[in-house]
């Protein structure tokens, strides 16, 4: 398979103008003529429906939860990237696009970046005009701070809720639609399959979820935005229903899957406190500006926290990165905890977990500033652990976060599937090995807003609507595939949970596919999860029926693609013999103990091909072009 | 520790439901209220049970989904927070808890303490939002709002469409929920210009849902996670008087109001 | 043309449960000016009978006056009682099933039986006007003299005892019902409401107090 990115040739500054003037349009009175399937109702999914629907195409939205506006984008915190420069200090759409390349340890494709760099600031002023209440200054002006290391103060926020406020732009807006009859929004609903014809996407296979019905519906383009896939650990900062069923099973339908193992950990969340654990809560990055982090010198220190005293306390990250403390990025963080950890000195009970203490800084600046600071995130800390973190220190732990991997597309966001786009975090395009914080956001917003209304005109101009009904042969053999795979997790009823295979799998992918790989350890995962998988499908207790509302059946069918994708991470972190960004492999470090890329042989993008299982998958690789940057290495000592 | 639950078990939309006892026998004070809930369904699983269906996705209070009705408070006893976030610390040993979904009428229950709030999304699908198609958009500091302004209109904008309101209102009103969207728009410049329109659509809408009226009983604002406040009510009546009897037809147009 | 449709908009506004609303909050406030000016009417029976005589023969010698302030009074209560009847069977809808728990976290009982009160009230103000304005339920009255009429009356006990129940029943509703007005009508804000919470109770015990001290002063012999 030959994998064309499609990337514009020329002045990267100019490319995407250029493209936009070259892809071919569609009149609007033919534009009704075409429907389109969007599955996902996040950032990027209802900014995508809401805006084809304005251009005029047929939409069909559909969700899992009970409403758009509960979408996973709706956690995110910390704020959106965007390069506008109002702060005068020095930002630019190059900047942000070497600051995101550089970031994403350079994996990711030139263009896609800095298409995205340049559309953010548009992606504001359509924010604003919704009615977005971002944070303001005293004279009126949009407000901005700096975030996750950066060195200009380019991200724009609403409070401590970024993701809801864009959420709810976009919802609305989404909703607009749907009053006009632009857009059909189907929730609960369940994607199980994708529908080809003649090699090219067409339609989609739902379960409600309500009254448990396969049904399918057909189409003349599918986008997929159904974010990312966290949720292979068990234990993630992602909401419980995110999943990855509708990407895996499209890559079973043949498109392909990049870069699996790129996965992010963020170090600063509440660690597990017991086996009953569902989801681990991120506490924001910002508490590293004043927070110290720390474990005791000796492993068989179990004395209370505040008990120990200064000498007997190693400040790890001070002490390792002088220059940078506290403050280094997030994969080096979370590294580092796991490394304590590892040598037996965690901390709370499982031993998993290090302090980030604020008794220096509420000394140096008193309780009053700390909490005018922190104030919110210390409340939420305590909701959960009953503890003050202004009296007895945090205890944080690392915890996946985000996946930089996803589905292949080119430049176009389309896959290699003709006719299947694939939007937001549930693509691969733009975070390379590691993503920045507040940059995820922005990408979801972009493709969603600004690309896929004019690459998706660009692809139907090709393809006459044809009116194409769900009577088609291949949509009732994909409905029958979904009905068979439903029936046969009923039928097992086994001895085990769903959730206790769905908690297996997570210790091996987070033990192994974690913050550190090695290849032994990878390798023993990939046999491990083959026989989690083999056992799932025999000894599995799935209850009810599927004619119901069934929250198992649901879980089940998640886990069952979860099984396959978490051993594809693994193999995918095995073939990539270096480390770069999020994907730190032990075998390849520098002497400091920092991650070693191998540019020479492992500047590609890993494209996996579907065969059945992990070990048959076939590798594809578009190789990275760098013309624009020079790839250069990391360093926080 | 160990509790007597009460929980409401429906089969569907049209069976009758009732109340089921239930022991949960090994509750840890960490847990969070759900979390006790997937280890009853767990225990029901594979006990031949049938596992207890509840809304619930972010467990982190922000997505509005998890709706439940605990020991007669919306959300549970503790002051704005939602069932996800409520740990199982503020219990005690032995305790009764009753746990139902949320009672409306315009909240059909689809499944045990799982309801439809669809309703909900229809009100703002009425006009809670500005019209401005992609694109479209001048500079985003080209219009200034001021930081007050920006401030109110955040607090209006935090709910989370949850439903605690209604659930807790004794005339099942939508009333909060509406005033917060009402009041986050009307407050910004980008706003004015659907203003009145906007407001008179909503509350059409909600009326036409089935929610019931505001008698002014404030137990709305008592039970919403997000602090939404009362005064947005006031506001909403405001805003709806205005829109009912100053509403400008535009030239040539029908008028709303007739 | 403009009339009809402010007329209609009138009409539509009415048909809106805000609109009804304001309808329960106007009918409310001229209910409550009635009772404030009766009230204080009322309390002339602590300045004799020749006093409080002369003022309902005032009041009488402007029938005009006199009935067009009555027939408001009287469509007041109407629109206020039938007001409150659809928005209470409107409310039974919206929750066809009850809870089988359900605590109030904030809502004062004064809220949650203004049906009640406002109920009872209702038929106090018939039984009322059959006692001191046609004399039909009175045992010995004399039109045109209110204060003997009154100090009758009150003489005996379960009359006294029904007029204080229902003026605490009275200041019961509106000590929800006067801030509730100002929330209905829009004019409240967070900077106004803690004033117009107190305020209402304060309205709602001067009513109770001011009207049960004199079947209270008759029966203790301090008005004869
Ligand atoms: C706690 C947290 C904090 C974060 N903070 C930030 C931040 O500050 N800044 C930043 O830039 N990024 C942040 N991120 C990352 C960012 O929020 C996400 O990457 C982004 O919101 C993903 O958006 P999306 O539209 O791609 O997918 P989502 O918002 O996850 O939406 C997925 C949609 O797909 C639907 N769906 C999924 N599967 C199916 C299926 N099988 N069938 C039908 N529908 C389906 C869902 O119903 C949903 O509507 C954060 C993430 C987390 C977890
Ligand atoms: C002396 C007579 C009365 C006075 C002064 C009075 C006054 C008021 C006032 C000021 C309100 C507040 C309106 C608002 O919320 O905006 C109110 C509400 C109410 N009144 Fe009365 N009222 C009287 C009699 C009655 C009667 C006779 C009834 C019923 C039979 C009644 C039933 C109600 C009800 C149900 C409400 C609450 C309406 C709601 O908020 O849903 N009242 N009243
Ligand atoms: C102690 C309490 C009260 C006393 C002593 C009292 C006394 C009287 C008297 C003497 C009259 C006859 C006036 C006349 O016809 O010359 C009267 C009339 C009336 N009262 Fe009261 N009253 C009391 C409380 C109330 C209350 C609480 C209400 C209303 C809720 C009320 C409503 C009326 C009305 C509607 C009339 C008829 C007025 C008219 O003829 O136009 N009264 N009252
Ligand atoms: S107003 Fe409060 S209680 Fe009501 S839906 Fe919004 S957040 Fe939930
Ligand atoms: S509880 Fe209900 S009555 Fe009004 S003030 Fe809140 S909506
Ligand atoms: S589960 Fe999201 S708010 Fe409770």
């Amino acid at each position: 398979m030959n994998l064309h990115s499609n990337v514009p040739t020329g002045a990267i500054e100019s490319a995407w103008t250029r493209t936009k003037s070259s892809l071919k349009l569609i009149n609007p009175a033919n534009k009704r003529k075409y429907k389109v399937i969007v599955v996902g109702s996040g950032l990027a999914g209802a900014s995508a429906a809401a805006s084809l629907a304005e251009l005029g195409y047929q939409v069909q939205c559909f969700c899992f939860q009970d409403s758009p506006r509960r979408a996973h984008s709706i956690a995110a915190q910390g704020g959106i990237n965007a390069a506008k420069n109002y702060q005068n200090d020095g930002d630019s759409t190059w900047r942000l696009f070497y600051d995101t390349v550089k970031g994403g340890d350079f994996r990711a494709r030139e263009h896609n970046v800095y298409r995205l760099a340049e559309i953010s600031a548009n992606i504001i002023d359509q924010c604003v005009a919704q009615g977005v209440p971002f944070a303001r200054e005293y004279g009126g002006m949009l407000a901005n701070r700096s975030f996750g290391g950066a060195q200009v103060s380019r991200t724009f926020y609403a409070r401590g809720q970024t993701g809801q406020q864009l959420l709810l732009g976009a919802y609305q807006a989404l909703e607009r639609q749907i009053q006009a009859g632009r857009v059909e929004m189907l929730t609960r609903m369940e994607m199980l399959d994708l529908v080809l014809v003649d090699s090219r996407a067409r339609g989609i296979v739902t379960r409600d979820l309500t009254t448990g019905e396969i049904k399918s519906y057909a189409a003349d383009a599918v986008v997929l935005a159904t974010g990312g896939y966290g949720n292979v650990y068990y234990l993630s900062t992602n909401a419980k229903g995110s999943n990855a069923t509708a990407i895996w099973r499209a890559h079973r339908k043949g498109a392909l899957f990049a870069n699996p193992c790129f996965t992010q950990i963020h170090p600063t969340c509440i660690p597990v406190s017991g086996d009953y654990q569902s989801k681990l809560t991120l506490m924001s990055e910002s508490l590293r500006n004043d927070g110290r982090i720390w474990v005791p010198r000796s492993a068989a220190d179990k004395r209370a926290p505040n008990d120990i005293p200064e000498e007997d306390r190693d400040y790890y990250l001070e002490r390792r990165y002088p220059s940078f403390g506290n403050l280094v990025p997030r994969d080096v963080a979370s590294r580092n905890a796991k490394y304590v950890c590892d040598e037996g000195r965690g901390i709370g009970e499982s031993g998993l977990g290090v302090y980030l203490d604020f008794a220096d800084p509420i000394i140096r600046l008193g309780r009053k500033t700390i909490d005018e600071r922190y104030g919110n995130l210390f409340e939420m800390y305590q909701r959960i652990t009953g503890e003050d973190p202004g009296k007895v220190p945090m205890r944080i732990y690392p915890a996946i976060h985000y996946t930089m991997g996803g589905l292949w597309v080119d430049y176009n966001l389309q896959s290699t599937i003709p006719g299947l786009f694939v939007l937001g975090e549930a693509n691969f395009s733009d975070h390379g090995a590691n993503r920045l914080g507040a940059s995820a956001l922005m990408q979801g917003l972009a493709d969603g807003y600004f690309v896929i209304p004019c690459t998706m005109a660009n692809f139907l101009a090709d393809h006459k609507p044809d009116h194409l009904t769900t009577d088609d042969v291949n949509f009732q053999a994909a409905e029958f595939d979904a009905r068979q795979i439903t029936s046969r997790l009923l039928s097992i009823r086994g001895k085990r949970t769903v959730a206790s295979f769905h908690r297996e799998l997570g210790k091996l992918v987070w033990d192994h596919c974690g913050m550190a790989r090695n290849a032994q350890g990878l390798r023993y995962a990939i046999t491990k999860i083959e026989e989690l998988e083999q056992e799932f499908w025999q000894n599995v207790n799935v209850p009810g029926s599927g004619e119901e509302l069934n929250r198992s059946l649901e879980h089940g069918g998640r886990v069952a693609d979860f099984l396959q994708l978490g051993a594809l991470m693994c193999r995918d972190a095995l073939e990539r013999e270096e480390s770069c960004g999020g994907h730190f492999r032990e075998e390849y470090q520098t002497s400091e103990g920092e991650a070693q890329r191998d540019d020479e042989n492992y500047s590609y993008v890993a494209a996996w091909e579907y065969h059945g299982s992990a070990e048959e998958a076939t590798l594809h690789k578009e190789a990275l072009v760098f013309e624009n940057v020079q790839p250069s290495q990391r360093s926080y000592q | 520790m160990k509790l007597t639950l009460h929980i409401w078990r429906q089969k569907d939309r049209s069976a009758p439901g009732r109340m089921e006892r239930y022991e949960a026998g090994n509750v840890n004070p960490d847990m969070s209220f759900l979390e006790m809930l997937d280890v009853l369904n767990e225990e029901l699983s594979v006990s031949g049970g049938d596992p207890v269906a509840f809304d619930h996705d972010c467990r982190e209070g922000i997505c509005g989904s998890c709706s439940l009705m605990i020991n007669g408070h919306a959300h549970g006893p503790r002051a704005r927070t939602t069932a996800c976030q409520l740990h199982m610390r503020h219990f005690k040993d032995g305790d009764v808890v009753y746990v139902e979904p949320w009672r409306a009428k315009a909240f059909p229950i689809i499944r045990d303490l799982v309801v439809d709030r669809s309703a909900l999304d229809r009100i703002i699908a009425a006009g809670g939002y500005i019209s401005a198609s992609t694109g479209s958009a001048p500079d985003a500091n080209a219009i200034l709002v001021a930081k007050e302004n920006a401030d109110r209109a955040m607090d209006a904008a935090q709910c989370i469409g949850c439903g605690a309101c209604v659930a807790a209102c004794p005339n099942a009103s939508a009333s909060l929920f509406t005033a917060a969207k009402i009041t986050h728009l009307s407050l910004l410049p980008q706003g004015q210009p659907e203003r009145y329109k906007r407001s008179l659509a909503m509350v059409v809408q909600m009326q036409k849902e089935a929610f019931g009226h505001c008698s002014n009983a404030g137990e709305c604002e008592a039970a919403c996670p997000k602090g939404i406040r009362l005064e947005h009510i006031a506001l909403m009546n405001r805003e709806f008087r205005a829109a009912v009897f100053n509403l400008r037809p535009a030239a040539g147009t029908r008028d709303h109001g007739d | 043309m403009v009339a009809q449709a402010a007329s209609n908009r009138l009409l539509f506004y009415l048909s809106t449960t805000p609109g009804m609303k304001v309808l329960m909050a106007g009918t409310g406030a001229a209910m409550f000016g009635f009772l404030l000016a009766h009230l204080s009417g009322n309390l002339l029976v602590y300045a004799g009978p020749l006093k409080m005589d002369h003022y309902g023969a005032l009041l009488h010698s402007m029938p005009k006056i006199l009935w067009a302030a009555r027939l408001g009074l009287l469509a007041s209560i109407g629109a206020h009682i039938w007001a409150s009847l659809v928005l209470t069977r409107a409310k039974r809808k919206a929750r066809p099933v009850a809870y089988q728990m359900r605590k109030s976290r904030v809502s004062s009982y004064a809220s949650r039986s203004l049906m009640l009160s406002g109920a009872w009230v209702a038929g106090f103000v018939v039984f009322h006007l059959l006692q001191f304005s046609t004399g039909t339920v009175h045992g010995n009255f004399h039109q045109g003299e209110p204060y003997e009429n009154l100090v009758y009356s009150f003489h005996s006990p379960l009359v006294s005892v029904t007029y204080i129940i229902t003026m605490c029943l009275i200041g019961l509703h509106l000590s929800h019902g006067v801030w509730s007005m100002f929330q209905t009508l829009g004019w409240n804000g967070p900077q106004f409401d803690r004033l117009l919470r107190r305020g209402a109770i304060v309205f709602g015990s001067v009513v109770t107090a001011g009207f049960s001290s004199i079947p209270l002063a008759v029966l203790f012999g301090f008005v004869r």
